[in-house]
């Protein structure tokens, strides 16, 4: 890079010349409009709306040039309110708006639209052009996203997002002049898991959010909060807007570390649950009508006296075990409600919550991290890499965003070609160019086809010990000395794979290593940490960076935190050492099979659970304590790179509706338990937490505590122009409520306070003055791309030690898959619609998800005479014996004696996997 | 890279000449050999190779033999649609790509058509500017937002809808069109005749605004301008009825393709 001296309006600056005129002026702070361009997808040059005058050395007349194609040189003048400058940008718009159809009063657009700031910002306000406007006709692109192409600009960006950096391929840009037309070839669901980024990515209202115009409100309506998205372990960062006490949708919020601009379709279009008809709003208990505060002072009563023996023996273990209550904890409960329960209980009294084979995982995968010395990488640090290899990880629908960031990494990754070139990396067609004639260097071992197969350079499919079996043969081809005894027997078609993958592997200087818990396989998981140590990464480390996937929004905190195993508390209840039971945040069926369940829960004594959803395990309980929904409560998550964030509620619950961590403190209160009495706020819960586990202290500090004020106010989460408020509730009372008091965060429920830019982690809403749509997000930057002023969010709770232990013990390969004659080995299949809980309760996404399937090699279906979509009935031997029958699917990637049964989806019951299935001969003959 | 027919068809004679004879058939520094040829109402329409640099009034008097009986030359279109128009008065100008340039034109093809006067000056350039329309390809936004209202207002102008803004509207299209503003050439060069006749035929716009109506209209149809305008802008599709563009019974596959969308 180079530093060169312009003036930009006749102030200088010292620029970098790899930028662009655009970027570097709206980093400056000055505003050029613009439409095609776009932050994260570069320059083309298309909608010429970003026009400046550029003056060379002492020439006095000028050229206009497109900002966001001009590279800075030293000498150059940039003049944006140039008065040729100016009528050029208003003839843009002018030109943009013949077409146009002027909609916005009906138009989802209106008030947060790029197209009406650019419009009020170059000043073109009359029309001229008198002529028939083109139309068109739209398609129903599915559940998630608006069509209305009469709005279209022609910017390009929806195409370039889908296409380019989505890898989606049912969506073109069909025809020409000033008729083409973006979309699908006909009717259809948006295929891409990424599609909802067209709402953000398109600056007109053609794509707009279709699940919020069923309850559609102004962006200056709507109440919103800086929210994590609960539906994955990836922890992105989103903004919930609220209005009428209902969520109405979900936005990306910029961190640079983590999801950068855009989302998932899951995270975005998955938050019905919070307005559904399964959601707790009031305390259930069997068939009394108590309130609350009675069934606290029942509940807390019992627990009083299942607490009995334990107090009076003060630090010493009763000799004589009496029941006493467990607590079982959640992947998707916040860190500090896991930890209140573990604080009322007892550190030995508290479980995870995970199923079995899942807490093993996970167990073993912190130890990995913990351990280092890879690294976790940041999103930065895998948009920095020169390879990826991804080992046993179906990322699209485990950890989805970690598909788009992979993707665009591919896209975008730096390579000497464009280096030698001088290729500028926001050139989108230049970068485009080049990529198309460079190998890929993502490199996939999975044990079937994922949609990110067709951008790797060479995808290896195998059962999962041939996955742990590969990944080590590469361990010894990167270094001879590593493994003992390396793995023997690859077929020589598997020895070339392999000897391919080492040699790629062998010349990256910066390789980032992909894999987690999804395949549900111990020895994979090590071998991919075994892996990462054998291949290079920057110091300290010394090792790649190695990312882990895990399921759930907090399952890394849970883990972090600590405790006993889901089956240890069965066994406890069976014994009969078990007198109430809390279950937080938990379907208890969704972790372990239904007969251990129900035999735990008639065993447990009393069986009390808070949670926001209905569930199974709620059915069970003697009483159900209505929680905040994740859009309702502050609380802390640690995704799973070990980043602890701050989820900020958008909407205050609705009494007596409160966080979790509440309910355990007011039921401590009423047992008359020495736990909880002194928290007030969620700053009390952090505060014992970093008493507790100085560990853990730096998650307090992933956003400021609740008692920051700044210029002694609170943050509004209501924009100025909140409308309605002393109206809304009318309905219900006259008088004018005070708004709820949020006494966990510094921000309030109400339109007065603060209204400068917040910290970043308490950024609830882009908006800037003249920039009212998501692009405001420009000024919240400290660059363009770069992150939030002040830091990106999230503290990371898991570094590599400075100085490295010993190296762990490579682990020794286990022996190679051979299939049982009448044997499969069945592996969970993700869906990214369908495996998570929460955002199958909302319709949209429900909609897509599949039914249950088995999913067998073409080989084994031919073998055990099965035909595509025919029910198959099967036998597996999981922790309980399950007698299925699945339709069935033919997988062509599958390996022999591989099944697929996909997980977590909503009436099926709880697989355990892997584990061996049989076809069932016998019901099949019946 | 070489890949114009008319470039490979001179290596031949390049290779059987030696390059020095080659280059001494030009009459001007460029050398060699071209393909001219003329169109319009001339006396002999056609093409002739003749040295790089031959005059235009040479090639059109000498080797077309001049205008046909009872038609006068107003300008001529030196090299194709894209190219400016050479006033009547100035085909002295050597036809070589440097004097074209210098003298403003462009050689372009080489292949002049002659406008003589029985050509509205409306209508060719309604007829050019439409064709522009139609063939940009979507891009940026001063070529397929600019060049469809261009071609709206060309044709109220011919059909006796202009109004006296109309002239400034165009002048401001054109500057919006320049080199600089737009992605690719297109848009710049789809003006070029258009910047031309403005000048040299302002008169005849103004008339056509005036009068409200094309007085060549009345005297019978007009070759090659203006007999297609049907009064709607390029790219336009209808105002009423949403037509969907894409796979209908005329649309033949592809959404937006639709043979029958652009009237
Ligand atoms: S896209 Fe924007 S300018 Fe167009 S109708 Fe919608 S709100 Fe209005
Ligand atoms: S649909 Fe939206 S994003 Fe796509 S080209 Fe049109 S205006 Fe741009
Ligand atoms: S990747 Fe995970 S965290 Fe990110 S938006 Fe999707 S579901 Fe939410
Ligand atoms: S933003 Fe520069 S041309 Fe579109």
């Amino acid at each position: 890079m180079a530093t060169v001296a312009i003036t930009i309006e006749g102030v200088p600056h010292e620029v970098d010349d790899r930028r662009n005129l655009l970027d570097i002026c709206l980093s400056l702070g000055y505003d050029v409009p613009y439409f095609c361009w776009h932050p994260a997808m570069g320059s083309i040059g298309a909608c010429r709306q970003c026009a400046v005058k550029l003056f060379w050395d002492d020439d006095q007349q000028g050229e206009i040039v497109m900002s966001c194609l001009t590279r800075p040189r030293a000498g150059n003048r940039v003049a944006i309110s140039d008065p040729e400058a100016l009528r050029f940008r208003a003839a843009v718009i002018e030109l943009l708006m013949t077409s146009h159809p002027h909609d916005c009063p009906v138009c989802d657009e209106g008030g947060e639209c790029h197209l009406q700031d650019m419009t009020v910002m170059t000043g073109h306000v009359y029309r001229r052009y008198a002529f028939d406007k083109r139309t068109f006709e739209n398609y129903d692109l599915g559940p998630f996203v608006t069509h209305e192409m009469n709005r279209c600009i022609q910017c390009y960006r929806c195409l370039r997002f889908y296409v380019d950096y989505a890898g989606g391929h049912d969506f073109a840009a069909f025809g020409l002049r000033n008729e083409v037309y973006f979309g699908r070839l006909r009717d259809g669901a948006l295929d891409s898991e990424f599609s909802g980024n067209l709402v953000e990515v398109c600056p007109v209202g053609v794509f707009d959010d279709k699940t919020f115009a069923a309850h559609y409100t102004r962006k200056w309506d709507l109440q919103t909060g800086p929210t994590v998205c609960p539906f994955c372990g990836r922890g992105c960062n989103t903004i919930a807007g609220a209005r009428y006490g209902e969520l109405r949708r979900v936005l990306n919020r910029f961190n640079g570390d983590v999801n950068g601009y855009f989302l998932c379709d899951r995270g975005r279009f998955a938050y019905e649950s919070v307005n559904g008809p399964e959601r707790v709003r009031r305390p259930l208990v069997g068939l009394s009508g108590l309130s609350a505060s009675e069934l606290v002072r029942g509940l807390g009563a019992r627990l009083e006296s299942a607490l009995g023996e334990r107090r009076v023996a003060v630090g010493a273990r009763p000799r004589v075990a009496r029941p006493r209550p467990v607590g079982i904890g959640s992947p998707r409960a916040s860190l500090e409600a896991n930890f209140a329960l573990k604080r009322l209980v007892g550190d030995d009294r508290f479980f995870l919550g995970l199923a079995d084979g899942e807490h093993t995982l996970v167990e073993r995968a912190v130890a990995l991290l913990r351990a280092g010395p890879s690294p976790t990488p940041s999103l930065r640090d895998i948009e920095a890499a020169d390879l990826v290899i991804v080992l046993g990880e179906d990322l699209t629908n485990t950890a989805p965003m970690l598909d788009l960031s992979v993707r665009r990494w591919a896209r975008l990754r730096p390579t000497a070609d464009e280096e030698r070139l001088g290729i500028a990396r926001w050139n989108d067609a230049g970068i485009g160019m080049v990529k198309k004639e460079e190998p890929s260097a993502l490199w996939i071992a999975a044990t079937q086809a994922g949609k990110l197969d067709e951008i790797a350079a060479e995808t290896f499919h195998g059962a999962p010990d041939d996955l742990a079996r590969f990944t080590l043969a590469l361990v010894a081809a990167l270094d001879p000395k590593a493994l003992r005894r390396p793995p023997k027997g690859l077929n020589a078609g598997a020895a070339r794979t392999v000897a391919r993958f080492a040699a790629a592997l062998r010349a990256a200087e910066r390789p980032v290593v992909i894999s987690g818990v999804s395949s549900g396989s111990l020895p994979l998981l090590e071998a991919s940490a075994a892996l990462a140590r054998a291949l290079p990464g920057a110091p300290p480390a010394g090792a790649a960076p190695l990312a882990l996937v895990v399921p759930e929004v907090n399952t890394l905190g849970l883990m972090l935190l600590g405790g006993e195993r889901l089956s240890e508390a069965f066994r406890l209840a069976v014994a009969g050492d078990v007198e109430v039971t809390l279950v937080i945040e938990n379907d208890l069926y969704r972790r372990a099979p239904a007969a251990q369940v129900t035999a735990f829960l008639r065993a447990c004594g009393t069986a009390i659970v808070v949670d926001h959803v209905t569930t199974a395990t709620t059915a069970a309980a003697a009483a159900v304590l209505p929680a905040a929904s994740w859009a309702e409560t502050t609380g802390t998550f640690v995704s799973h790179e070990g980043r602890a964030q701050r989820s900020i509620p958008a909407l205050a619950p609705p009494r007596p509706v409160q966080p979790t961590w509440r309910w355990l403190s007011a039921l401590a209160a009423a047992a008359r338990l020495p736990v909880g009495q002194d928290w007030l706020t969620l700053d009390d819960v952090l505060d014992e937490l970093a008493r507790e586990r100085p560990d853990l202290a730096p998650a307090a500090l992933a956003a400021p505590p609740a008692d920051a004020r700044f210029v002694a106010m609170k943050i509004p989460r209501q924009p100025t122009r909140y409308s309605g408020r002393t109206a809304m509730h009318a309905d219900v009372s006259v008088f004018d409520a005070a708004p709820p008091d949020d006494r966990d965060t510094p921000m309030s429920f109400s339109m007065e306070g603060y209204r400068e830019q917040p910290p970043a982690a308490l950024i609830a809403r882009y908006q800037a003055p003249r920039w009212n749509s998501v692009q405001a997000l420009n000024k919240f930057q400290e660059e363009i791309g770069g992150p939030l002023r002040g830091g990106d969010p999230g503290v990371r709770l898991i570094e590599p030690p400075a100085a490295p232990g010993p190296p762990p013990p490579v682990p020794t390969a286990p022996p190679a898959f051979r299939p049982a004659s009448d044997r499969l080995l069945a592996v969970p299949l993700h869906h990214i619609y369908g495996s998570e809980e929460l955002s199958m309760l909302s319709p949209p996404v429900a909609g897509r998800a599949p039914e249950p399937y088995l999913a067998l090699s073409p080989g084994d279906a031919a073998r055990w005479g099965g035909r595509e979509g025919a029910p198959l009935p099967v036998l597996l031997h999981g922790a309980e014996k399950l007698h299925l029958s699945l339709p069935l699917r033919i997988v062509a990637s599958l390996p022999e004696g591989v099944a697929g049964l996909p997980v977590g989806l909503p009436r099926q019951p709880f697989l355990d996997l892997p584990a061996e299935l049989e076809i069932d001969h016998e019901s099949r003959h019946v | 890279m070489i890949n114009n027919v008319e470039s490979l068809c001179c290596v031949a004679p390049i290779v059987r000449l030696g390059a020095e004879r080659w280059r001494s058939l030009g009459l001007t520094d460029e050398g060699g050999t071209r393909m001219y040829g003329v169109s319009g109402r001339a006396r002999r329409t056609g093409a002739w190779e003749l040295p790089v640099g031959t005059p235009m009034r040479e090639l059109i008097e000498r080797h077309a033999g001049g205008m046909r009986e009872g038609f006068a030359l107003r300008a001529v279109m030196p090299g194709g649609a894209s190219t400016p128009l050479v006033p009547a008065d100035a085909i002295d100008v050597i036809m070589d790509f440097d004097h074209m340039k210098q003298a403003g034109y462009g050689l372009g093809t080489g292949t002049a058509l002659l406008i003589d006067d029985s050509v509205c000056p409306v209508g060719l350039c309604l007829n050019l500017v439409r064709f522009f329309a139609q063939e940009s390809c979507g891009w940026c936004t001063p070529c397929w937002a600019g060049l469809p209202w261009m071609v709206g207002v060309l044709a109220d102008i011919e059909e006796g809808r202009g109004r006296p803004e109309h002239l400034d509207l165009l002048a401001e299209q054109m500057w919006f069109m320049g080199e600089q503003m737009c992605f690719c050439d297109l848009a710049p060069s789809a003006t070029k005749a258009l910047g031309t006749a403005l000048k040299l035929f302002r008169g005849e716009f103004e008339r056509h605004i005036e009068e409200g109506r094309c007085s060549y209209r009345e005297r019978g149809p007009i070759t090659g301008a203006g007999s297609a305008a049907g009064g709607r802008p390029a790219g336009s599709g209808t105002a009423t009825g949403d037509r969907r563009p894409g796979p209908g019974p005329a649309a033949g596959g592809l959404p937006g393709l639709a043979p029958d969308r652009v009237r």
